[in-house]
């Protein structure tokens, strides 16, 4: 895997976010936005920037398997703390037994989605209690909680949407839901740069998704987010590390990389194309690797193509490259 | 086909509610003790002014003002039990005013005069004309300090009015009373509109689609937001204008200091310089 340069990005979202679940359904709004619906706003931005022969420049790189950048998903950050998923298949009981997690009833660890990332990193060096679907270190809870027992990171509100014919003013009213973050809360996601030469034109895009939006409707003001660029490290990448957890949605390449996975999900990607040169034509289907998949090694994963038979002007790809985090030694996995 | 960003039009500015203001929420349950006829309101439970509803009635406007509403420039949208329930106005028309700053829909689409004609007709594909969207509405959210604390003595709920409506039989003179809730007149929203410049296949924009946005704002303005507008609700102003000029090169700076291109109390004052 490449060393580039690593970015934390968090988005500061303005307006509501909408990010469809499936096809033609708009009353179901998702939370956190997919890395390849990331990568797919990031390239769109891009390529209005800088037009389509730069572009196809750029997709280059990640066909002949040297990604100029890569991301992961989006990830919950609240009051400055950034979030990871938990990994599948993490031995939380384990914790419990340690006494490292205190619950009151067994049911609590089944609702925890998302983790510290340091305290994942440094395989949970304090004491913890479970918020809702997050772990927090338990001195820490003060700093979230107040009188409820869970954190919100916001609401799904629905907002009724009208059509109105011209003439004869007869209306039809569909729904639309989204999704309201807290002011302390929103998204965010690693970013890394590994062709130096092309940073500011990346950023350059994030900032203009920004202004364009994220996910459905934005032409109505949804998606819009302010980011923030902080650079990061991740831990010393040492070669014996045991298990990797993928950050990303990862699409094997080969037979090694699926046998490597060790606890996983598997999603459905599908939906609509997104381009200046074709809209509202469907994709074909792929199915990844969830984040929070943990795999036995470094896995690379692929870029997949997916255009329709009928769609002529241009490729389609689906992000699917792996974003791993070397999970620290010593943590433990159901079954190890 | 080529499309590249240029820059982008903000325009950053209030709305204020001349009228009260309904936009309602379309509930279809009712609570108990609840107010029939609610209006739109934020995860805070404040009211705001959802982009939809700016942006539809802005396009539905323009599409009368612009001369597009007739037969043969509608496509319908929805169709019910075989008529054409919901007309709006889209075309393949490259330089169409409204279909370049509103955006035009992908698929196919059947306009009213073939329609009507014959209802099983296949349609035409726009997507030869479909670039991306030039305008972006986003949610006008309440300035709360609009609502004065004098102001929310009088109020029925934290931050609406209650109204009551009533229908009276002519003869009996029976009265059927119902309750609608608005915004009330003096609240203050903050708006924020952008309008994209493109440059496609190498001719530019320039200021083309800004002046129709701000002839679009013009146009609300002497017509009315939300529901119930024919009977005094919904007149709103658009105040403190700023203008300002993104261009695309200054995405590639960590932050930028942009200067308004024009300014102005109100929208007949608005002047744009013309660069």
């Amino acid at each position: 895997m490449s060393k580039g340069k690593l970015y934390r990005v968090s988005m500061r979202f303005t307006n509501p976010l909408h990010i469809g679940e499936k096809e033609k359904i708009y009353n179901i709004t998702q939370t956190f936005a997919h890395s390849d619906t990331l990568m797919s706003g990031i390239i769109n931005a891009y390529s209005l920037l800088y037009g389509n022969s730069s572009t196809n420049e750029l997709l280059d790189g990640f066909l002949r398997k040297s990604p100029p950048f890569e991301v992961s998903s989006t990830m919950p950050y609240v009051q400055g703390e950034f979030f990871v998923p938990k990994p599948v298949g993490l031995n939380l009981h384990h914790y419990k037994d340690e006494g490292k997690i205190e619950v009151e009833n067994d049911k609590e660890l089944k609702k925890i989605k998302f983790i510290r990332e340091n305290d994942l990193l440094y395989n949970f060096p304090d004491k913890y209690k479970v918020a809702g679907s997050f772990l927090l270190p338990k001195d820490m809870l003060y700093k979230f909680v107040e009188s409820k027992k869970a954190i919100s990171l916001g609401k799904v509100k629905e907002r009724a949407r009208v059509s109105i014919d011209r003439l004869s003013s007869s209306s039809n009213i569909y729904y639309f839901s989204h999704f309201e973050f807290e002011s302390s809360a929103g998204l965010w996601f690693y970013l890394r740069i590994n062709d130096q030469s092309l940073e500011e034109k990346i950023k350059a895009a994030i900032r203009l998704l920004g202004d364009e939006g994220l996910g459905g409707d934005r032409t109505c003001g949804l998606g819009s987010f302010e980011a923030n660029f902080e650079e990061s490290s991740m831990p010393e990448e040492n070669d014996n590390a045991k298990y990797y957890m993928s950050l990303s949605l990862v699409n094997p390449k080969s037979e090694d990389e699926i046998k490597s996975a060790i606890s996983y999900e598997i999603l459905t990607r599908s939906g609509y194309i997104y381009s200046k040169a074709g809209l509202g034509i469907k994709r074909k289907a792929v199915r990844v690797f969830s984040e929070g998949t943990v795999f036995s090694g470094k896995v690379c994963g692929r870029v997949v193509d997916v255009t329709p038979q009928k769609f002529s002007q241009h490729r389609v790809y689906c992000f699917a490259l792996a974003f791993l985090l070397p999970l620290p030694e010593g943590v433990m996995m159901i079954g190890s | 086909m080529d499309v590249i960003l240029k820059g982008k039009y903000i325009i950053k500015c209030k709305i204020k509610a001349v009228t009260g203001l309904h936009i309602g929420e379309g509930n279809n349950s009712i609570e108990i003790g609840g107010i029939d006829n609610s209006v739109v309101k934020d995860a805070e439970g404040k009211p705001y002014i959802p982009g939809s509803s700016l942006k539809g009635k802005m396009r539905a406007l323009m599409e009368f003002a612009e001369g597009k509403v007739k037969d043969n420039l509608l496509i319908v949208s929805v169709k019910r039990s075989g008529k054409p329930e919901i007309c709006i106005h889209m075309c393949e028309d490259i330089d169409c005013p409204v279909c370049g700053l509103f955006g035009r829909n992908h698929g196919k689409h059947v306009t009213k005069e073939e329609f009507i004609r014959n209802p099983n007709a296949e349609g035409k594909d726009f997507s030869d004309a479909v670039i991306p969207t030039r305008l972006i509405v986003r949610d006008a959210k309440l300035i709360e300090s609009s609502i004065t604390d004098e102001m929310k003595e009088n109020l029925d709920l934290e931050w609406t009015e209650v109204k009551f409506e009533n229908n009276i039989d002519r003869i009996t003179s029976k009265a059927n009373p119902r309750q609608s809730e608005r915004v009330p007149a003096g609240a203050q929203f903050l708006a924020e509109f952008v309008v994209n410049r493109y440059e496609v296949d190498g001719s530019d924009d320039g200021q083309r689609y800004l002046s129709k946005f701000i002839k679009a704002m013009k146009l609300l303005e002497d017509d009315y937001l939300g529901g119930q507008g024919s009977r005094g609700n919904g007149k709103v102003k658009f105040v403190d204008i700023e203008i300002v000029y993104k261009d695309s090169s200054d995405y590639e700076k960590d932050s930028s200091d942009l200067k308004p291109i024009a300014k102005a109390d109100s929208l007949d004052q608005l002047k744009l310089s013309t660069n």
